[in-house]
């Protein structure tokens, strides 16, 4: 009950991480405790090797993605004013308000354990916010990846099988090798 | 051997074997065509299913393959479709082998089918969700250009299809629960919203249709073409499939109003936002939301003349998409085609295929002798029985466009300023025969439509519950 409470309160966390600093790395940094979270929910319900697999597969995806940025030379910041700020912050609190205010009565209709709908839910709204407010592909790309990482939370609580965490995976890293791909190009063009 | 094993599992190998030999382009194109001809042919000379007494050339083919406990599985019903998604592939890499053009369909397209068949084949189908994922972003792959490096459309559908997939995943998942235990009406409504999100996603229906323009215009034409070709034909099949397979689902009449209004707006946005644009590419991806969106009206409809309808609108739907394509490919080799108004005079330098261009267009809103005639007048009359507002819509969405392509007629065969000036033809025999071949067939079916059309209306073999 502690750990749960806990993981919801890590999770709230790391969608501020996400969605506010504008630096690339806090961003992956909350992606990863994303991937971290997911794996501690899923590992209660499924065999250690199956959650692991998962884990494993966003970790990677990181590497794939974050490999783009180091190796291309820093470029300034967007510098996001303290008023944006304050406004990214605002939205992703009506978000929780939602998903607070809603998730009991969609537990009704989707029968898995409170924790992993309320901490999937808030993760999959911070990604929803994350790739709707970006301009920037590599921006839209972690928005796509935690919007996946919540879903992923309440999916696997619903349905486990080894074809759709190998195809999930796949999913995964193809849309991180493709994002770092596009990023190349986008970086190329801004250089340009 | 099984059907899976050569329909969806040796063209992702050949697939990759061309991309180690893509170097040699012009070989691996040749290896591409012939190789999805292969396919083609195969679905005539085989049989799916586990003993018979076929004539001595067939071949028994297994009709399932599992993988990881999941089976996948083409039954001898579903021949037809994966010959057309084959014929489409083979077309396209025979017009960009004719004509040299560089493209990622060789050899990404041999992998881009695989999974869309993958798609319609796996059981349960409710994974079908993931690997239409996996198929978009193959897709993204062709469609991406390198030499344009514009990315917004791509972005797009990577957000959309992603978010299309966890909605259909939901309601995968609903539905299957609605086969064990008996259903109410609100399961029911939500259920159906689920569903209904997730292909709102997927085919692009207003407000969601932006990447369908922007990856148009984004990309190489024949690989803008194809992807939107492709993927939503598999769409629509695999919303078919969901309709065919739960029982609840196909009794509701929810479903069919919600397509009949999906497809009004399609009609609708597709038509007027085409006629307002100027840039040729983004007015054919508008152009294929127009269509798009008559068979989901078609579809709509929940009678047999509507399932017959669908698989006959196909035929015009890809072939003057293809039409389009080729003489498109034709003009822009030699002549920089960006906006309409390039397309000025053009018909005194490019007959053939400025007429296969306008040819193509005129198909697509049911010209007569075009074999578009016969299944939208047929659509236009099954609307007009019961779903009058409908009918309007769609008149009103034809309508507009026949005005817009009446304008480009005029501004295509606008007589040349200067009366002195040497005009030269440019189009070399090759490219005249293919025009000319194509152009012949789509009137030549619009003619005598028992010819191909019987042969279309198959598709709906596979579903067979949805016919009774």
């Amino acid at each position: 009950m502690l750990v749960n409470t806990l993981l919801i309160f890590l999770a709230l966390a790391v969608t501020v991480l996400i969605l506010v600093p504008d630096n690339w790395r806090w961003n992956v940094f909350g992606l990863v405790m994303c991937y971290l979270i997911g794996f501690v929910l899923i590992v209660q319900i499924w065999p250690l090797s199956l959650a692991a697999v998962k884990l494993l597969t966003g970790f990677i995806g990181m590497v794939v993605l974050s490999t783009v940025k180091i190796n291309t030379p820093e470029l300034p910041a967007e510098n996001r004013s303290r008023s944006y700020r304050i406004f990214l912050v605002l939205v992703l609190s009506v978000g929780w308000i939602i998903v607070t205010a809603t998730t009991a009565k969609l537990n009704e209709w989707l029968p898995i354990a409170y924790t992993n709908l309320y901490i999937g839910l808030v993760i999959l709204f911070a990604g929803i916010i994350k790739f709707a407010v970006s301009r920037q592909v590599f921006d839209v790309v972690v928005g796509l990846l935690v919007f996946l990482c919540g879903f992923d939370v309440v999916y696997s609580s619903l349905e486990g099988s080894a074809l759709v965490t190998a195809i999930y995976s796949l999913i995964v890293l193809a849309i991180c090798v493709i994002g770092s791909y596009l990023e190349g190009f986008s970086i190329q063009e801004e250089e340009a | 051997m099984s059907a899976p094993f050569i329909w969806i599992v040796l063209p992702i190998a050949v697939s990759l074997l061309l991309l180690v030999i893509r170097k040699n382009y012009a070989l691996a194109n040749l290896i591409q065509v012939m190789f999805c001809f292969l396919m083609v042919f195969f679905t005539f000379i085989t049989r799916i299913e586990e003993r018979g007494s076929a004539p001595l050339i067939a071949i028994y083919l297994q009709p399932s393959l599992v993988v990881l406990g999941r089976s996948f599985v083409l039954i001898e019903s579903q021949k037809f479709i994966v010959g057309l998604f084959y014929t489409v592939l083979g077309a396209w890499s025979l017009i960009l082998f004719l004509k040299g053009s560089h493209s990622k369909i060789i050899p990404l397209g041999l992998t881009l089918t695989s999974l869309l068949l993958a798609a319609m084949a796996v059981e349960p189908f409710q994974y079908s969700a993931l690997i239409v994922e996996v198929a978009m972003l193959t897709g993204i792959l062709i469609a991406f250009s390198v030499d344009t490096g514009k990315s917004k459309g791509i972005v797009r559908v990577l957000i959309f299809y992603t978010m299309g997939m966890a909605f259909i995943l939901l309601a995968g998942w609903y539905l299957a629960g609605g086969e064990t235990s008996p259903v109410n009406d609100q399961q029911l409504t939500q259920a159906s919203l689920l569903l209904g999100m997730g292909f709102v996603f997927w085919l692009g229906v207003f407000p969601f249709h932006s990447w369908i323009p922007l990856i148009a215009d984004e990309s190489e034409l024949p690989d803008s073409t194809y992807v939107l070709t492709v993927l939503p034909l598999a769409i629509i099949l695999i919303l078919l499939k969901y309709l065919n397979g739960f029982a609840w689902l196909r009794e509701s009449q929810l479903v069919y109003q919600a397509l009949f209004l999906f497809g009004a707006v399609m009609t609708l946005t597709g038509s007027v936002w085409s006629v307002f644009q100027n840039r040729i590419k983004k007015m054919i991806g508008y152009l294929t939301i127009y269509f798009n969106g008559l068979l989901l009206i078609a579809l709509g409809l929940n009678s047999s003349q509507g399932y017959l309808i669908f698989p006959e609108a196909l035929l015009p739907r890809l072939l003057s998409v293809f039409l389009a394509m080729t003489s498109l490919l034709i003009i822009s080799d030699r002549y920089r085609l960006e906006n309409l108004a390039d397309m000025r005079s053009l018909f005194y330098e490019y007959p053939f295929s400025s007429m296969g261009f306008l040819i193509s267009l005129f198909t697509m809103i049911g010209m007569p002798l075009s074999n578009g005639f016969l299944p939208l007048q047929s659509l236009y009359q099954a609307t007009a029985l019961n779903h009058l507002p409908i009918l309007v819509i769609m008149l009103c969405g034809a309508g507009i466009l026949t005005f817009s392509f009446i304008r480009l007629f005029m501004v295509i065969m606008h007589p040349i300023e200067d009366d002195y000036e040497i005009v030269t033809r440019k189009e070399s025999r090759t490219e005249k025969i293919v025009i000319a071949l194509l152009v012949i067939l789509n009137v030549l079916s619009g003619l005598l439509p028992k010819m191909i059309f019987p042969s279309f209306a198959q598709i709906m073999n596979s579903f067979d519950l949805l016919l009774k």
